[in-house]
């Protein structure tokens, strides 16, 4: 087991009103799942996989890394578990613009204090197809190309579980297919864990526990 | 190169994607420029007065004075035996009056001293008549235009509180004007009058034997060895330095220095107000990224140092730009004079430029300590960014 959320409960204000995006809600993530959690939009997926990520807190509830407990760590360590066990893909790529391909790609690395295993990140960039791209900047980029590049990102420190939101939400069918086949890839090459949210049942189905999130619960669907 | 400053690097120059922060940026930098420039080159401009006047008054009244000793001759031979003493001169002085043409009168300091030695110790800038056995007086150019007196023309003297003739009168006695000295310092030129020795012990007789001496040093930096010595040899004389003979005036330039430092560290104030600004512009306008570093793990104090390097990246640009073309334009006008003055005015005929390295310190000190408050506020405020409103925004 990598990653375990135990009766995280969410919700946000509006006014005086308090609005629950879910509650009591558990998840287990183990190592080589492939895992998607489909829902409508507004469900709260996002705000689920944000948790997951530590990138928000949970009003209660535990989330637990490693056997560690993340709710209980500091802003500095946060960062910590971040950048040794996670990889974030989104709906938009999110490259910094004033790098290229290549240079995105080895910022994980250098973020942990490494000087970035250049190698790796070139032998993972075309894996993805993208051997021709190393010195290019992300405006010089597809937008496929882009994200294959954020997925390569994501993957650098070779990360306990990728989260991905929506990652195919802003491409069309040909690239979105063609991501969608990639993360499948990655699960099986190298039994990466991945957690990926979406509102599209077609890519909803490539995960091998597939969830919904829905009025607040989130349900396993087979 | 660590990573903060390669991100800040690749902020602050990385072209696309740089938009309005890159212009602001630059604003910064010449903001910071001027004032760097600014601050030294006035700085030196009033050192540069600043050790002209001096060297004006340690010219006209030496280094060191000693009065109130009681054997003139063994201090005379005691300072003669030290080596980093030039030169020594006795005098004798007393409030004298001066009366010229048309029996204008003025009251002035009359230092009778040994003449011959007078062009030889202090630099008076005189014109001297060639040659004259008539009792002489040099006065200052100042004195002769207030009494109307040209060279050669005669001008009776008398010391009122030595009282001479049977009558109780002053003894009167007549000199020719044989030189006139132009120091253009202070008030010099209209305080004293230089008589030979002979004239001196005619006119002051309530008391024989010097009253002072001056003394010269071959390095100005030697003189509280000096003072040290004579003090320890003779307790008892009172011996004073050319500063502390001219107490107010050194206070004064000294409250002149910090008075100018701090009016141009306005300047630097105004520039980092836009560093302030600049930084913080940054911070929205890359509010993206820096959201994707906190995703990736990049703590809230990496971000900050982000800022700060770029902060101080700007500034150092700045600051070291302005002192750079600050020392060139001062070591310029040094050797080529570029801004005239009037001589007659300001007794030099260009404008006197001085840089000392505790200037440099004192200035990059003001400089860099603004730059580093104004970057620990606008690092302070760009990590108030929240990770998820960053990287949502665009959703």
């Amino acid at each position: 087991m990598i990653l375990e959320a135990k009766n995280i409960s969410k919700s946000f204000k509006n006014g005086k009103k308090n609005l629950s995006v879910f509650k009591d809600l558990s998840l287990v993530i183990n190592s080589g799942d492939l895992i998607t959690i489909m829902g409508p939009s507004g469900a709260g997926k996002s705000t689920l996989l944000n948790i997951l990520g530590t990138l928000d807190k949970p009003d209660s509830g535990k989330l637990l890394i490693h056997g560690k407990d993340t709710t209980l760590l500091s802003s500095n360590e946060i960062s910590k578990v971040r950048n040794k066990y996670l990889g974030f893909v989104f709906q938009f790529h999110h490259l910094l613009p004033e790098f290229t391909a290549i240079e995105n790609v080895l910022i994980p690395n250098q973020i942990k204090g490494q000087t970035g295993d250049l190698p790796k990140g070139r032998d993972l960039l075309a894996y993805m197809g993208l051997e021709k791209r190393f010195d290019h900047f992300p405006s010089q980029l597809s937008g496929g190309e882009r994200l294959r590049v954020a997925v390569v990102r994501a993957l650098m420190n070779d990360p306990k579980i990728i989260m991905a939101d929506e990652p195919t939400g802003n491409l069309d069918k040909f690239n979105a297919d063609k991501l969608i086949k990639l993360f499948e890839k990655i699960n099986n090459d190298f039994n990466q864990s991945i957690v990926l949210t979406t509102h599209n049942p077609d890519v909803a189905s490539i995960g091998n526990k597939k969830y919904n999130l829905d009025k607040s619960l989130l349900s396993l669907i087979d | 190169m660590n990573f903060p400053l390669k991100i800040a690097k690749r902020f602050m120059l990385g072209g696309k994607g740089s938009g309005p922060s890159r212009l602001t940026g630059w604003i910064s930098i010449i903001g910071l420029t001027v004032g760097s420039m600014a601050m030294i080159i006035s700085i030196s401009i009033l050192n540069g007065f600043e050790s002209r006047v001096i060297n004006k008054i340690i010219g006209f009244e030496g280094d060191i004075r000693v009065t109130n000793a009681s054997d003139w001759k063994e201090l005379e031979s005691f300072t003669l035996s030290l080596k980093n003493v030039k030169n020594t001169i006795s005098f004798q002085e007393r409030k004298g009056l001066l009366i010229g043409r048309n029996d204008a009168q003025r009251m002035i300091q009359l230092k009778s001293l040994n003449i011959d030695k007078i062009s030889e110790f202090y630099d008076l800038n005189i014109k001297e008549l060639k040659s004259s056995n008539l009792p002489q007086v040099f006065l200052g150019e100042m004195t002769a235009r207030r009494l109307n007196l040209n060279m050669g023309d005669a001008v009776r003297l008398l010391s009122p509180i030595d009282n001479g003739s049977a009558w109780g009168l002053p003894i009167q006695v007549q000199c020719i004007v044989s030189g006139i000295f132009n120091i253009q310092v202070l008030d010099l030129d209209d305080k004293v009058a230089f008589i030979p020795k002979n004239i001196g012990k005619r006119l002051f007789l309530r008391k024989d034997g010097p009253d002072g001496l001056d003394i010269r040093l071959h390095e100005s930096s030697d003189i509280q060895m000096v003072v040290n010595k004579i003090k320890s040899n003779f307790p008892q004389a009172t011996i004073k330095k050319w500063s502390d003979l001219h107490k107010e005036l050194f206070s004064a330039m000294r409250f002149e220095r910090i008075g100018a430092l701090f009016v141009l560290s306005l300047i630097i104030v105004v520039a980092c107000f836009n560093l302030i600004t600049t930084l913080i512009l940054v911070a929205a306008q890359k509010i993206r990224q820096i959201g994707i570093l906190q995703v990736m793990g990049c703590s809230k104090k990496s971000i900050k140092s982000i800022i700060m390097n770029q902060g101080i990246m700007i500034g150092s640009i700045g600051i070291f730009t302005g002192l750079f073309i600050g020392v060139l334009f001062i070591k310029i006008q040094n050797y080529f004079g570029l801004i005239p003055l009037p001589e007659d005015i300001y007794f030099i005929s260009f404008l006197p430029m001085d840089l000392y390295f505790y200037d440099i310190f004192t200035i990059l000190s003001i400089s860099f300590g603004m730059v580093i408050l104004s970057v620990i506020i606008a690092a302070k405020r760009a990590t108030m960014i929240s990770t998820l409103e960053a990287v949502y925004l665009e959703k």
